[in-house]
């Protein structure tokens, strides 16, 4: 398992287990204490950007460095994948702590740090599948001619 | 495909068509079908937690190398469909006619629901390591 996609993985489960913790709370708290409710609110930003960002997010990049297809055994632009994966992983923690703090800058900073980290990460599953495409052409083009030879 | 990663996938799906039924009941125009309150947290969580949560639990215990130990994954599936169905009881429940007993169902949800996902995470972090 590549190095990018283990630091990427645990990333994705500190946010479950956090984003879970804050979403048990949501649940939990207004029965108990129906007056602390409103106070719960501002937690539900963080709870949603720690799950569907943090957990989920993190979880697809890291799987998905591991096992898309490798060209030749080599996966490429290691470095446009790892900055991308940095990127969203310091977003989430940017936005969730704006959020948490009620600091709307620092909201949109993590927004715009993991909307760049996803496009790094994404201009290298574009390069890796390319690559892997014109591969399998030829290995498929080589097959052909040599059913016909 | 181990018991427990299909038993994932397969309550998946289920909660995946619950999740876009309670859409389409939300959706209906007043006086056609039931009112449900607070239906929407319902359909949200039936989507993401039990949709794609246990969706990603599953192939991932799938997919990450492992001893062949089904077992905590078995409590993890007890615990977040649980927790899960007891939300899908309760929250609307509290909503319409209130009460100490759908409360603590609420919170019962809530620790079950959670439970879960931290034995899940201890399941896998020693999984995920470098080659």
């Amino acid at each position: 398992m590549p190095r990018l996609t283990v630091w990427a993985v645990r990333a994705s489960l500190v946010c479950l287990v956090l984003g879970a913790l804050l979403g048990a709370a949501l649940l939990a708290v207004p029965p108990l204490d129906p007056s602390a409710t409103g106070g719960l609110v501002r937690l539900v930003p963080v709870h949603v950007e720690l799950l569907a960002v943090g957990w989920l997010v993190q979880l697809a990049l890291g799987v998905a460095y591991w096992i898309l297809p490798r060209a030749g055994g080599r996966r490429p632009a290691p470095r446009a994948a790892g900055a991308g994966a940095a990127g969203v992983a310091s977003g989430v923690a940017c936005a969730a702590a704006g959020a948490l703090a009620g600091a709307g800058w620092a909201v949109l900073a993590g927004r715009v740090l993991e909307v760049v980290g996803a496009a790094l990460f994404g201009w290298h599953v574009a390069v890796r599948l390319s690559r892997w495409r014109r591969l399998d052409r030829r290995r498929r083009q080589e097959v052909e001619a040599r059913a016909e030879g | 495909m181990p018991r427990v990663s299909r038993a994932f996938v397969r309550t998946a799906l289920a909660c995946l068509a619950a999740g876009l039924l309670a859409g389409v009941l939300g959706a209906l125009p007043g006086g056609v079908g039931p009112r449900i309150p607070a239906l929407e947290p319902v359909r949200m969580h039936l989507l993401v937690v039990g949709w794609l949560t246990g969706l990603v639990v599953g192939v991932a215990h799938w997919l990450f190398p492992s001893r062949g130990r089904d077992a905590p994954l078995w409590i993890v599936y007890a615990l977040l469909y649980g927790g899960l169905g007891m939300r899908v009881v309760a929250e609307p429940s509290r909503a319409a006619w209130g009460g100490a007993p759908w409360g603590t169902l609420l919170v019962l949800s809530a620790v079950t629901q959670a439970a879960a996902l931290f034995t899940f995470a201890a399941v896998l972090w020693p999984r995920v390591r470098g080659s």
